[in-house]
C-alpha cells in the first residue's frame, strides 16, 4: 500500500499532522497502538506555562526565545511558532474542538486538587481565570456526584477558598446514576459520562442544580458529561440557570477522550487511514531513507510513503523504552538524546527534576530523525517522543506535540 | 490524647511496634498483666515489614542452625493454626542447580528430619510440574512445608488482640530515656512525635523489643547490648510469578529464596554489616539489585523479564556474636536478657535476636521472664489460642454478593464482616489493584490506628499492587481528610510524603516498566493535578 504519508502512532501529536496534511490533500495513513495519553489530559492544552528558571510564562511566546537550545520550540523559533498557534486553534476549530485563549496571555485552568495552572487553550464551558492569584467568582456552588471519587472535592473546595472564593459543596445525584452505584467499579468519569448522554438524565440533573440555592454565582461541577461530542455539555448548560462550569477529574478523561474521538473523526472524514490497535512491526531502511514499514494488523503488507512521521510519545505510551543498559526507540533504533548512566536518568526525590523526562528521539532542525549518526531524510519525529524539554515541570507537553506536528506538516506541504 | 494513659501504674511496658513488641502486648495481656505498648512511628516500620514475608519451615537454618531450624517448624504449624487468615500453605522447593553440590541435598534432608521437618526429595521433573516456573535446569529438588505470610497484618492481629484483652497502645510515641527509681527502672519518658509532646508512663518492668533499635534503647538504659545490624535487601515483583517458595539447597547465601504472597513474588536477601546509624534510612544500591536480579533469575528464569515494582531493605537484629562480615553465619535463635542480674538493673528485659516467625516464641519467653519477676503464674496460651479474624474456619458469604468480600476475607479473615458494607458509598472502592473499599479504608482508620496514607498501605494493601498508588492515594487522601479531621496543608503534605515513598522503592529499580509507570504518575499527580512538592500550603501561582 502507497501512502503520501505515513504517521507511526494516532494521538494528539500524529493527528494533528495527519489532519494538516489531509486538509492540503495528501493521502495519509495513521499506524495507532492504542490508547492516547489525552486520556490523562486536564481539559487544557499548554503552549509552556513556565519558562527556563521555573517562573510563569505570562507570555508564552515570551518565554520561547529565552529556551534551552535543545527545546523543540527552539528549533522552530518564536515568529512561527505564533503563526503555529493560530493554526492550531483554526485546526480545532475545524475538529468541532472549540477553545478559548492566546498564545501571548496564559490563563489558568483549574486542577482536579483545586490548584491554578497557566495554560494556552481551555475547551470551551471549563472553569479557567485570568488570573493566577484569584479566581472570577466570589461565591460558587461546587456540584459532585454521590460516589464519585475521582473529583477530590475536599483538595478542590480548599483550593477554592484559598483563592477567595467562597465555596458550598452540594452532593448531587439522580435513580440512573444510584442503580449504577450498586457495582463498585462503575463509578468513573467515563461511565457517568454514558450515562448523562440522554435528554432525560441531563433534565434531572439540570433540576437539580435549579433547585440549589440562587446566592451562588455560578456551578462548577467534575467533567462527567460530553465523552463522545459537545452537543451533552452545551444542552445541560442551557438547562442550567446559572452559568455552569467543568473542571477536571481524574483519569479518564472525559474532555481528553472526547479530544482524542474528535480528532480522529475529523482525519478519517478528511480521507485519512486511521489503522487502529496496529504496531510497526517492521521498517526497512537503505541509504539513509525508510523504504517501507509492515504492521502487526496486515502482516505481510508492505506500507511505504514518502515520507514518514514518528509520533510515538513517550516512555508511558512506549514511545521510547528502558531496560536495564539503556534508553531506546523501540522500532527503529532511532538516535535518542538520554544519558548513558542509569544512575542519571532518575533522581531519589520524585518532586525534583528527573532527567529522564527530558530524554527523547534526536533531530536536526528540521525534525528529521537520525540512525546511527546517519540522517533519514524521509523519517520526522514530532510529539512527546521528541526529548530536550521537561514536559512535566515547563507546562508545555501539549504545545510540544501541537507545534511539532503542523511545522513538520507545513514543512512537507511546502516541500521544504 | 487520653491522659489516663499515662496516669495509669502498669505491670509492663512494650517498647517496639513491630511483631515481636505486638506479640509481647498480646501475651502480657492475655496473661492478665495491664500493659502499653509504645511505638516511636508505625507499627511494622522495622525489619517486620522488611522482610520475605517468609514462612520459614526451618529448613534453611537445618544444616547450619538446628536450634533456630527447630524453632522455625514449631511455629510455622502454630502460625498456620493461629493466624490462618494471614497464612499461604503453599510449601517450597530446595532446589539443586548444576553449579551446585548435588551431595549436600543428603545432608540437607538428614538435618532437615533431625529438626523434625518434613522434607521429601523429589524428581526434578516432578518439581517442575508442581512449580512450572521453577529453573528447569535443575539436577535436585526437596519438598518443604515452607509458606508465606503477612507480617503487617500478622502485627495488627497481635496488636488487636492485645488491646482486646485491655492493653493500651500509643504509636508515634518515641522512648528518650528512663524514669530511674533506686537503680530500677520504673518506666518511660516518652516524646509524641506528632505533637512534640513529652509524656511519662511507669510501669514495674520495661520490655526492649525494639529490634535492631533495642541495642540504642539499651544504651539509653546504660546497659550494652551488642548487636550486629545485617542489612538485607529484596526486590519486589509485579505479578505472583511462582506459586511455591523456591530455595537454593545449597549454604545460605544472597538472593536464594523466592516468595510468592498475595499477587506478587519477592525475591531476597543479601546481607551485609551496616553501621548502626544508618539502620534509619536504608537504600538498596545499584549493585545489591543486580545480585538479586542475576541471583534471581537462576531460581526462575522468568524473573529476568518481568516487571519488577520495587525495592526494599530492612535490618536484621542479630546479636553480634564472632567475626563474622556478613552475619549469615550468625544464630537466628532468641536472646532474652534479664538485666536485673546480667547487668544488675532491675525492671528492664531485652528480648531479641530471632526472626519474625519466632516473634511469638520471643514474646513467650519475653512474657515467661516478666511474669516470674512479678510472681504471675499464668501460662502462655498464645500458642493455642487462633488471633482476631482466625477464629471460625469459615466466614459465611452475605446473601447479596458484596463486591471484594473474597479481597476482604483475604485480609482480614473472620473479621471481614464487621467492615462496614452496608450502602453503595461504603461498597466504593478506592484502590483497584486490591479491591480496598471505602469501608475498608474507614474500618482501618477506626480499629487500626491509621492516619496517614502509608499507615493505610500497611493495613489494608492500598497502592501496594501493580499501579504503586496511581489514582487510590488521591482517593484515599480525601476520605483521610474527612475521617480524621485532618487539615488539607496535613493531608496534602501526606499525599507527597505517600508518592514519594513509592518512590524510594522505585527508584533503585528505575528503569523499563517501573520507568513508564513512574512517568504516568508524574502526569497525573504532577501536570494534571498540579502537585509540585512537599509542602504547597499556599495555592497561589506567583508570576
Amino acid at each position: 500500500m502507497k501512502f503520501d504519508y505515513i504517521i507511526i502512532g494516532g494521538g494528539l501529536s500524529g493527528l494533528t499532522c495527519g489532519i494538516r496534511l489531509s486538509q492540503a490533500g495528501k493521502k495519509v495513513a495513521i499506524i495507532s497502538a492504542g490508547q492516547s495519553t489525552l486520556h490523562f489530559g486536564s481539559g487544557s492544552l499548554d503552549l509552556l506555562g513556565y519558562d527556563n528558571e521555573g517562573n510563569i510564562a505570562d507570555n508564552p511566546l515570551d518565554a520561547i526565545g529565552r529556551l534551552n537550545e535543545n527545546h523543540p520550540y527552539r528549533k522552530i523559533g518564536t515568529e512561527r511558532i505564533e503563526r503555529l498557534a493560530e493554526e492550531a486553534k483554526t485546526l480545532l476549530d475545524d475538529c468541532g474542538i472549540h477553545t478559548t485563549g492566546t498564545a501571548q496571555k496564559n490563563h489558568y485552568r483549574i486542577t482536579p486538587m483545586g490548584f491554578l495552572k497557566p495554560t494556552w487553550l481551555t475547551l470551551e464551558n471549563y472553569a479557567t481565570s485570568p488570573s493566577a492569584s484569584e479566581l472570577p467568582w466570589k461565591s460558587v456552588i461546587l456540584a459532585n456526584v454521590a460516589g464519585f471519587l475521582d473529583f477530590p472535592i475536599e483538595f478542590i473546595s480548599d483550593g477554592l477558598g484559598k483563592l477567595g472564593t467562597r465555596t458550598e459543596v452540594e452532593i448531587i445525584s439522580i435513580p440512573a446514576l444510584k442503580a449504577r452505584r450498586h457495582s463498585p467499579s462503575e463509578m468513573r468519569s467515563a461511565n457517568i459520562a454514558k450515562i448523562l448522554s440522554s435528554e432525560e438524565t441531563l433534565n434531572q440533573i439540570a433540576e437539580v442544580l435549579n433547585s440549589m440555592e440562587e446566592t451562588a454565582e455560578a456551578i462548577l461541577m467534575p467533567a462527567i458529561v460530553g465523552l463522545d461530542k459537545q452537543d451533552s455539555e452545551s444542552s445541560l448548560k442551557q438547562k442550567v440557570r446559572r452559568p455552569l462550569l467543568l473542571l477536571p477529574t481524574l483519569p479518564p478523561s472525559v474532555p481528553g477522550i472526547r479530544m482524542q474521538t474528535m480528532l480522529q473523526r475529523r482525519f478519517t472524514q478528511l480521507g485519512g487511514l486511521y489503522l487502529m490497535g496496529s504496531m510497526v512491526k517492521e521498517g526497512h531502511v537503505e541509504n539513509g531513507k525508510l523504504e517501507y514499514v509492515t504492521t502487526s494488523t496486515l502482516m505481510d503488507e508492505r506500507l511505504t510513503a514518502d515520507a514518514y512521521i514518528l509520533a510515538t510519545g513517550s516512555f508511558l505510551s512506549d514511545g521510547l523504552k528502558s531496560n536495564y543498559e539503556r534508553i531506546f526507540e523501540p522500532i527503529l533504533n532511532l538516535d535518542v538524546t538520554a544519558k548513558e548512566n542509569r544512575a542519571d536518568w532518575i533522581d531519589p526525590n520524585v518532586f525534583r527534576t528527573q532527567p529522564y523526562q527530558a530524554f527523547g528521539v534526536k533531530t536536526n532542525e528540521r525534525f528529521q530523525t537520525s540512525l546511527e549518526g546517519q540522517t533519514l531524510e524521509n523519517m520526522y519525529a514530532i510529539g512527546s517522543v521528541l526529548g530536550g524539554h521537561n514536559a512535566i515541570q515547563q507546562a508545555d507537553g501539549t504545545g510540544v506535540s501541537m507545534m511539532t506536528a503542523l511545522a513538520v506538516a507545513n514543512q512537507l506541504i511546502n516541500n521544504l | 490524647m487520653n491522659t489516663s494513659i499515662f496516669e495509669k501504674h502498669y505491670d509492663i511496658i512494650i517498647i517496639g511496634g513491630g511483631a515481636t513488641g505486638a506479640g509481647t502486648a498480646r501475651d502480657c495481656a492475655m496473661r492478665g498483666l495491664s500493659t502499653l505498648l509504645v511505638e516511636r512511628y508505625d507499627f511494622t516500620t522495622g525489619a517486620t515489614g522488611r522482610n520475605h514475608g517468609l514462612l520459614h519451615s526451618g529448613a534453611r537454618y537445618a544444616v547450619t542452625d538446628q536450634e533456630s531450624a527447630t524453632e522455625c517448624i514449631d511455629e510455622n504449624m502454630i502460625l498456620r493454626y493461629i493466624a490462618k487468615p494471614y497464612v499461604e500453605e503453599h510449601d517450597g522447593l530446595f532446589i539443586t542447580l548444576p553449579e551446585d553440590d548435588l551431595a549436600y541435598q543428603e545432608k540437607f534432608v538428614e538435618s532437615c528430619w533431625k529438626a523434625g521437618i518434613n522434607a521429601k526429595i523429589i524428581d526434578p521433573k516432578e518439581a517442575i510440574q508442581m512449580e512450572p516456573s521453577v529453573n528447569p535446569t535443575l539436577i535436585g529438588a526437596v519438598q518443604v512445608p515452607d509458606g508465606s505470610i503477612d507480617p503487617f497484618r500478622l502485627t495488627m492481629a497481635n496488636v488487636l488482640d492485645a488491646q482486646l484483652h485491655g492493653a493500651q497502645v500509643l504509636t508515634y510515641h518515641e522512648v528518650t530515656g528512663f524514669i530511674m527509681e533506686n537503680g530500677r527502672m520504673m518506666g518511660v519518658y516518652l516524646r509524641d512525635n506528632i505533637t512534640g509532646e513529652k509524656r511519662e508512663a511507669r510501669a514495674e518492668i520495661t520490655i526492649n523489643a525494639a529490634g535492631i533499635w533495642g541495642t540504642l534503647v539499651a544504651r539509653m538504659a546504660g546497659v550494652n547490648v551488642s548487636m550486629f545490624p545485617a542489612k538485607g535487601s529484596l526486590l519486589i515483583f509485579g505479578h505472583r510469578v511462582n506459586n511455591m517458595v523456591i530455595n537454593r539447597c545449597r549454604k545460605p547465601a544472597n538472593a536464594d529464596i523466592l516468595v510468592p504472597g498475595d499477587a506478587i513474588t519477592v525475591i531476597g536477601t543479601t546481607s551485609d554489616r551496616v553501621p548502626i546509624e544508618s539502620v534509619d534510612d536504608m537504600h538498596v544500591t545499584p549493585e545489591e539489585v543486580e545480585v538479586l536480579l542475576s541471583e534471581g533469575a537462576k531460581l526462575a528464569p522468568a524473573l529476568a523479564t518481568t516487571r519488577i515494582l520495587r525495592a526494599y531493605a530492612g535490618v536484621r537484629p542479630l546479636v553480634a556474636s564472632d567475626n563474622d562480615p556478613s552475619g549469615r553465619s550468625i544464630s537466628r535463635g532468641i536472646v532474652c536478657l534479664d538485666h536485673e542480674t546480667r547487668d544488675g538493673l532491675a525492671g528492664f528485659i531485652t528480648i531479641t535476636g530471632g526472626k519474625l516467625m519466632t516473634y511469638r516464641m520471643m514474646a513467650e519467653v519475653a512474657t515467661d521472664m516478666a511474669c516470674s519477676k512479678l510472681g504471675v503464674q499464668q501460662k502462655c496460651q498464645t500458642a493455642t489460642t487462633p488471633l482476631p479474624g482466625s477464629d471460625k474456619s469459615t466466614v459465611e458469604e452475605p446473601e447479596n454478593h458484596l463486591y471484594a468480600f473474597n479481597a476482604r476475607v483475604g485480609r482480614h479473615g473472620t473479621l471481614a464482616p464487621s467492615i462496614a458494607a452496608m450502602d453503595d458509598y461504603q461498597n466504593s472502592l478506592v484502590c483497584e489493584c486490591e479491591e480496598v473499599s471505602v469501608g475498608e479504608v474507614a474500618h482501618a482508620i477506626e480499629n487500626m490506628h491509621v492516619r496517614t496514607l502509608t499507615q493505610l498501605r500497611r493495613r489494608v494493601r492500598l497502592g501496594m499492587g501493580t499501579c504503586q498508588g496511581e489514582l487510590c492515594a488521591l482517593r484515599a487522601a480525601g476520605i483521610l481528610c474527612a475521617s480524621c479531621k485532618k487539615s488539607i496543608e496535613e493531608e496534602m503534605a501526606d499525599l507527597a510524603e505517600f508518592l514519594n515513598e513509592r518512590w524510594k522503592g522505585m527508584y533503585p529499580v528505575g528503569w523499563g516498566s517501573t520507568l513508564s509507570e513512574a512517568q504516568l504518575t508524574s502526569i497525573i499527580y504532577q501536570d494534571l493535578c498540579g502537585i509540585t512538592s512537599p509542602s504547597m500550603k499556599d495555592r497561589r501561582q506567583e508570576p
